[in-house]
């Protein structure tokens, strides 16, 4: 018994010992307060208006639309993911690429927030990329109601008027690198061809949203 | 990842691997000079011998593990996986610690090895894990990882039979920590080779099971989903070799200039 209660002691204390304290969040500097506000003001708008299951999907797509363009700075991230293939296409091809790249991201994010349910944010460390205060990585986590926290970290450009996200990285995943690597090795893969990036694109997007209502939520 | 990454024997595998793939399947790199360096860029010099171990994994994955997991979320109250991860995450921390040994991450040891005090004690033999509660969360570690550490490039993409997304260094990684594991040790010197099967077994399904709605949802989103998961892995495994402090210094969109060097974020291979 003593043997017993000797080890679940010298647990605790051990454990007490090795406990790592999290360093408090980064320096309020007045840049890092209004970054900090905008990805926060973001993301529970995304969850408050995007994870009600009483709407249509249509309805939540547009939604999707708005906090997209509000956010993000899309043609940024477009270019990037058309890589030195965007230097290569035509106008029309660029137009016709960032309209359907556009309307891809809405239909996915739609769709995975529609699933989603008692999720929060939460804001962390702030730190700025370079010494104008024109580029910052933030810290975040998102709580669910249960499994361990999911780590994102936002990429977020601040030379224009308002802040815009250009990167988001989910557990060292982002989204435009993994389209980037998806899309030139689709491009490659029909020798060199643009076209045939669109034409999947086209493809993917087809489908009419629906106007329906789900009457009640599934179970999961 | 379509397959669990701790199966009987990987080396016999790779092995094989290997041979088919250097024999064939190398595919032709475009002439204009720009799209070859994009082409070289993707690093994977046996794209069709791994397409085709990918189809045959990917057939597998639909016809075993993914039915299994599905019924084991399904049938499995949340808790009680959760305590099957305790417990498979508890059973490893000899190959952890000995990773975190080696990379030099001494305040990571210390976690791996309190984790393991508490949750083998007041945890029940790992079936609860209380350390999360009192702030030591489990992080996993593999011999890939340390070898990245060191300084190994991971050399060409390698889709395994059986294990999925992999390259040399990480193929040698999972050769290397099953060699060094006690329980494997105690499997064979005991002649209770069930023992390892059953746990290689048990962490497929659960790792599967984690995964499934990530998987389709990316599945049914990509355009070209071999790519989708390969360009997928490879930022994986840069972030879990980088501990997943963020690194400053891999490309992103608009975003001009040097960018900053985050700290402790060096030697992670970009993700393209």
């Amino acid at each position: 018994m003593i043997g017993r209660r000797g080890v679940l002691v010298a647990t605790a204390l051990l454990t007490i010992g090795l406990t790592v304290a999290t360093p408090a969040a980064a320096s309020a500097g007045k840049a890092d307060g209004k970054i900090a506000g905008f990805i926060q003001d973001l993301a529970d708008r995304a969850v408050s208006q995007l994870t009600p299951k009483d709407i249509s999907e249509r309805e939540r797509a547009r939604r999707m639309r708005v906090l997209l363009e509000e956010g993000f700075d899309m043609d940024a991230i477009g270019k990037f993911v058309l890589g030195l293939y965007w230097r290569r296409a035509s106008e029309a091809q660029r137009t016709e690429f960032l309209t359907l790249y556009r309307e891809l991201v809405v239909r996915n994010y739609a769709a995975l927030f529609g699933k989603y349910t008692g999720e929060a944010v939460e804001i962390g460390q702030i730190r700025p990329l370079d010494n104008n205060n024109e580029a910052f990585l933030v810290d975040s986590r998102v709580l669910r109601p249960e499994g361990p926290p999911i780590p994102i970290v936002w990429r977020v450009r601040n030379n224009s008027s308002s802040p815009k996200i250009v990167d988001v990285r989910v557990e060292g995943v982002s989204m435009p690198i993994t389209h980037r690597n998806e899309y030139s090795a689709v491009i490659q893969r029909s020798g060199g061809k643009l076209d045939s990036l669109l034409a999947a694109l086209r493809k993917k997007t087809a489908r009419p949203l629906s106007d329906e209502v789900p009457a009640a939520a599934p179970p999961r | 990842m379509p397959l669990g990454r701790f199966l009987g024997r990987p080396r016999r595998l790779i092995a094989v691997a290997f041979a088919a793939g250097f024999l064939s399947a190398c595919a032709t790199p475009p002439e204009d000079a720009e799209l070859r360096a994009e082409f070289e860029k993707q690093n994977d010099p046996i794209e069709r011998l791994n397409r085709g171990v990918f189809e045959v994994n990917y057939a597998l994955d639909a016809l075993l593990l993914k039915p299994a997991a599905q019924s084991y979320r399904d049938l499995v109250p949340d808790y009680g996986r959760d305590s099957v991860r305790s417990f498979l995450n508890n059973l490893g921390t000899p190959v952890v610690l000995a990773n975190d040994v080696l990379q030099g991450e001494a305040e990571r040891a210390r976690i791996t090895v309190a984790r393991f005090l508490v949750n083998t004690t007041i945890g029940l033999g790992g079936l609860f894990d209380v350390a999360t509660d009192l702030g030591l969360v489990y992080h996993g570690e593999d011999f890939g990882q340390t070898l990245a550490v060191w300084g190994t490039e991971e050399g060409f993409y390698l889709m395994l039979p059986l294990f999925g997304p992999s390259n040399p260094r990480d193929g040698i990684g999972l050769v290397v920590d099953f060699l060094i594991d006690p329980f494997n040790w105690y499997a064979r010197g005991y002649d209770r080779a069930y023992l390892t099967y059953g746990r290689a077994g048990t962490h497929a399904v659960d790792h599967r099971a984690r995964n499934i709605d990530i998987l389709d949802e990316l599945e049914e989103t990509s355009i070209d989903y071999y790519s989708a998961i390969r360009s997928l892995y490879r930022q994986r495994r840069a972030d879990e070799i980088a501990n997943g402090r963020p690194s400053a210094n891999v490309p992103a969109p608009g975003i001009s200039g040097p960018a900053a060097k985050a700290p402790g974020g060096d030697k992670v291979s970009e993700a393209e």
